[in-house]
């Protein structure tokens, strides 16, 4: 583009001057592949192809430079700011080379063709450093908030890391709060949640393969597992579906999982994502995979069994009575949120001596002024709570109580005195709603609050007959679901009796002995048999009982 | 990782589903009616035969431990008798299928939905369990392991619920000469637990095949121990001659059912119960019809098969019998149709294989293989 009438400013034709070298690599860049384009030893070749390349973006930054002093001896680097750590660029790179370089200078003789690899061992004072030898390289490194430095007569540059931007601190993470337990949640930095797992498994084995997932947006995606306890297969199985994804662009880690999911169109999540580092860690114990995505605080898990959705990091943090008490109330709790509604309809328009005759009365009483029928009611009242549920997420903070409190009066008090409907039916739909948030997953929450609406509709059709017919649909489509080739219902079926110590109930860890058995892990024991110091005393007493 | 095929539980699951989809409905009053207060002894005998029956399947499925029922009958029959068997085995299956359907179909709008066309009822149940045939045996296999457990269980509820309401009395007398007509009204059970040769159908899919037997055998034990105790239950409560003249005695047993004054009018539960069992024996049957259908004229897919088979099974279940009395007759004489196919057409086959390949060890395919080369 050029300015009619703008001021150009003199460079010096020794440096800057496209040379004829610099127009034919510059002219390469439009037809090949960064990646197949070599760097020149000419320092201001790699200039001109980094400024083509890079085009007018005001965020990168050129900086020349001189090495040690030497006016022959120049030097160049190129960053993205903002990604880099600016005290570190000053002090281990430009500060090394320029001044700290002339009088701790090697003791070796130095040629220029060289120079770059003494500056590597002897000056740069950086940890992480690579060579970068194609034009693909330097600017995927400069993308990444690396610092590729070139220097003149040398046809490759170095490649400092010091990334360095702003990130969110590590906050609890909102959707899946504890009472007991760490209150750390994985924050959108790859690296930080990577470390977050090693902090908590410090296992040698404990893998971190990277990956780079679409065309443009080139995210980092690391697979996290155990090797020598995952099953290998699941970790080829989840390399070829994220080699198939073949997207511009990957946000979150919700793209991924929708494009790994065994079945898009079922309505159940087959992909557990968690924002908790504890969750993942278990779950990479238990020989499961994470995969965790640059810019987004949500690892994934697979395989998942519909079982792990009921379940929470605290119920293992806490005595397993009080964590067994609260599975069962979450299954309750899912099943209301399901068929209550439902339950309700078809008992009051099609079964209605089912009901005991006082609450029949007394709900025949609270109906007299509802002009609808029962259905519609709840159809109404069911889709006034979700229109509140979803604007109470996006109310701002200040507001938020006030339409709270208005929603709640308006469709609470206000519709029951008016005789729009019946006290009854508001008990339902608050049931159903906070049953629905019990459940410890909000994708697996979401999953039985569509579900709802279905049912409820069966119900008003056929009644119970409706309601039993839709439940079988449901029973079958998730027996038949699978997540990488692991039944979704394991382990309750394909039964295995011994893990049901993790399913409706919570034992004693000490007795959680093995593995699940569906995820086939290489090493599939957890803890010796005698892991407690009751097992320990229970051992004790047999030996004294055999003595006598 | 997943495993192919269905463990022995599941099986078991799926044989208990069978048989009890069918018994509960109508056996109940049918087996009163016909022996009075010693009914449940029936069930006994059906049980008994049922698992003869069983063994000799088991034979058959050992000898020939990759094949099913259609595949093997074609290698000892040879292709014409074969087919022919084939042809009375699928069709047999299918006409029991429409049984359950049209007794599904009478059931939920003669107690329910009074209001409801049949057809409605009909097609709607044929549709769900084709959607299970459509997900294949693994799937229904599943389900079956999730539903039996909880249909056994309600029953037992059902039993624990009436058991106040139970005079022991009216279960008397017992006598030796009750046996005889039990013997003889024993037939029916045992031709709709004959339903079971489905199991010559599933076998090559059981994962440690040898616990087949055994399976089926606790399978049919526990359904048979708890249609007869329900059948005790009613007759204990209702007397011999109420119960033998309901038309479903244990829908009528869970409508007494009262706890406390509060919970009253269960008959859902058995609804529930019913309903479960049977989408699981409708759904496992139409799989099987069609995975037999492919086998036999050697097709790379069952599933396209399931529309037309849908439909013509909700077609047969309309014209199975025009009102629920005729159905109820039909009962009586369904054991001179069903016993030939089940019992008759096994033996048959274990005698060709018997005679065929006579000698211990190795599986009759083996050997085949063997001749041929």
């Amino acid at each position: 583009m050029k300015k009619p009438g703008g001021f150009k400013k003199p460079i010096k034709a020794s440096q800057f001057k496209k040379t004829e070298e610099a127009l034919t690599a510059t002219a390469q860049i439009g037809e090949k592949d960064l990646g197949e384009i070599l760097l020149s030893a000419e320092l201001s070749v790699n200039y001109q192809m980094l400024k083509t390349v890079f085009g007018e973006s005001s965020d990168i930054v050129y900086r020349h430079f001189n090495i040690a002093g030497d006016p022959n001896q120049k030097a160049l680097l190129v960053y993205v700011d903002g990604l880099i750590d600016k005290a570190s660029l000053e002090q281990d790179i430009l500060k090394s080379l320029t001044i700290l370089a002339r009088d701790s200078g090697p003791q070796v003789p130095i040629a220029k063709a060289d120079l770059v690899d003494i500056l590597k061992d002897y000056t740069l004072t950086i940890g992480e450093i690579r060579d970068a030898r194609t034009l693909g390289e330097v600017v995927q490194a400069a993308l990444m908030g690396d610092v590729p430095v070139f220097v003149d007569g040398n046809d490759y540059a170095v490649v400092c890391s010091i990334k360095g931007w702003m990130q969110r601190s590590l906050t609890e993470p909102a959707t899946e709060s504890v009472i007991r337990g760490p209150r750390e949640g994985f924050n959108e930095t790859i690296r930080t949640s990577t470390a977050l797992l090693r902090r908590r498994i410090r296992d040698p084995r404990l893998r971190t393969k990277a990956l780079r997932l679409g065309k443009r947006s080139k995210t980092d995606v690391v697979l996290v597992y155990l090797d020598g306890v995952i099953n290998s297969e699941i970790v080829a199985e989840a390399e070829r579906r994220l080699s198939l994804i073949n997207t511009d662009f990957v946000l979150d880690s919700g793209y991924i999982e929708q494009f790994i999911e065994d079945d898009p169109w079922s309505p159940f999540p087959q992909v557990q994502a968690t924002e908790r580092p504890d969750k993942v860690a278990a779950g990479i114990m238990y020989g499961r995979l994470a995969i965790l995505t640059d810019n987004s605080p949500f690892a994934l898990l697979v395989p998942t069994v519909f079982n792990e959705f009921q379940q929470s990091t605290e119920d293992f943090y806490e005595r397993w009575l009080i964590a067994s008490v609260l599975r069962v109330v979450r299954f309750v709790a899912s099943l209301t949120a399901l068929t209550l509604p439902a339950l309700y309809v078809a008992l009051l328009s099609f079964h209605p001596e089912m009901l005991p005759t006082r609450l029949a009365m007394a709900i025949a009483g609270a109906r007299s002024t509802v002009p609808f029928p029962v259905f519609v009611e709840a159809a109404l009242m069911e889709m006034a709570m979700e229109i509140l549920r979803e604007a109470a997420i996006r109310l701002p903070a200040p507001i938020g109580p006030t339409i709270g409190i208005v929603g709640g009066l308006i469709i609470g008090e206000a519709a029951v005195r008016a005789g729009i409907v019946s006290p009854l039916m508001v008990i339902i739909v608050a049931l159903t709603t906070i049953g629905s948030f019990a459940m410890p997953s909000y994708s697996a929450a979401v999953a039985t609050r569509v579900l709802r609406f279905p049912v409820m509709v069966s119900g008003a059709v056929l009644g119970l007959y409706g309601i039993v017919l839709f439940l079988i649909l449901i029973i079958i489509h998730m027996a038949s679901l699978e997540s990488f080739g692991v039944p979704y219902l394991a382990p309750v079926t394909p039964m295995k009796g011994r893990e049901w110590r993790d399913t409706f109930f919570r034992f004693p860890l000490w007795s959680m002995e093995i593995r699940p058995s569906h995820l086939a892990t290489a090493d599939d024991r957890r803890q010796a048999e005698t892991t407690s110091a009751y097992e320990d005393y229970l051992e004790g007493e047999e030996q004294k009982d055999g003595k006598d | 990782m997943k495993d192919p095929g269905i463990t022995p539980y599941q099986f078991g699951a799926l044989i208990s589903s069978t048989i009890l989809a069918t018994n509960i409905l109508f056996i109940p009053s049918y087996v009163v009616n016909r022996v009075g207060e010693a009914g449940w002894l029936t069930l006994f005998f059906a049980a008994v035969l049922d698992v003869t029956v069983g063994a000799l399947l088991f034979y058959l499925g050992r000898k020939f431990p990759e094949q099913n029922f259609i595949q093997y009958s074609l290698t000892l029959a040879g292709p014409l008798l074969g087919s022919l068997i084939n042809l009375i085995y699928l069709g047999f299956l299918l006409l029991a299928a429409a049984m359950s359907v049209r007794s599904f179909g009478d059931f939920i709008t003669e107690n329910y939905l009074p209001a409801t066309p049949r057809s409605f009822i009909i097609y709607l149940v044929v549709f769900v369990a084709g959607v299970g045939a459509n997900h294949g045996l693994e799937s229904i296999a599943r389900a079956g392991e999730l539903i039996t457990p909880v249909a056994v269980g309600l029953l037992f509820l059902i039993f624990f619920l009436v058991s106040p309401d139970i005079t022991l009395a009216r279960l008397r007398p017992v006598t030796l000469g009750a046996a005889v007509p039990a013997l003889r009204a024993s037939l029916v059970p045992t031709a709709l637990f004959g339903e079971c040769v489905i199991m010559a159908m599933l076998m090559p899919f059981v994962q440690e095949q040898r616990k087949t037997l055994l399976a089926k055998g606790t399978a049919v034990a526990v359904a048979s121990l708890i249609t007869a105790l329900l059948v005790a239950a009613s007759v204990g409560v209702f007397g011999a001659v109420q119960t033998g003249n309901f038309t479903c005695a244990l829908n009528q047993l869970t409508r007494i059912i009262s706890v406390a004054g509060f919970l009253e009018r269960l008959e859902a539960l058995f609804m529930s119960v019913w309903m479960l069992t049977a989408f699981l024996k409708i759904a496992l049957f139409l799989w099987v019809v069609a995975w037999g259908l492919r086998q036999w004229w050697n097709l790379s897919d069952y599933r396209p098969l399931l529309l037309p088979l849908g439909f013509l099974l909700a077609a047969l279940s309309e014209v199975f019998a025009s009102n629920c009395p005729e159905l109820l007759t039909y009962l009586s004489y369904h054991p001179y149709f069903a016993l030939p196919v089940e019992v008759g057409i096994t033996s048959f086959l274990v005698l060709l294989g018997w005679v065929r390949f006579r000698g211990k060890g190795g599986s009759a395919a083996d050997k085949l293989a063997g001749g041929h080369r």
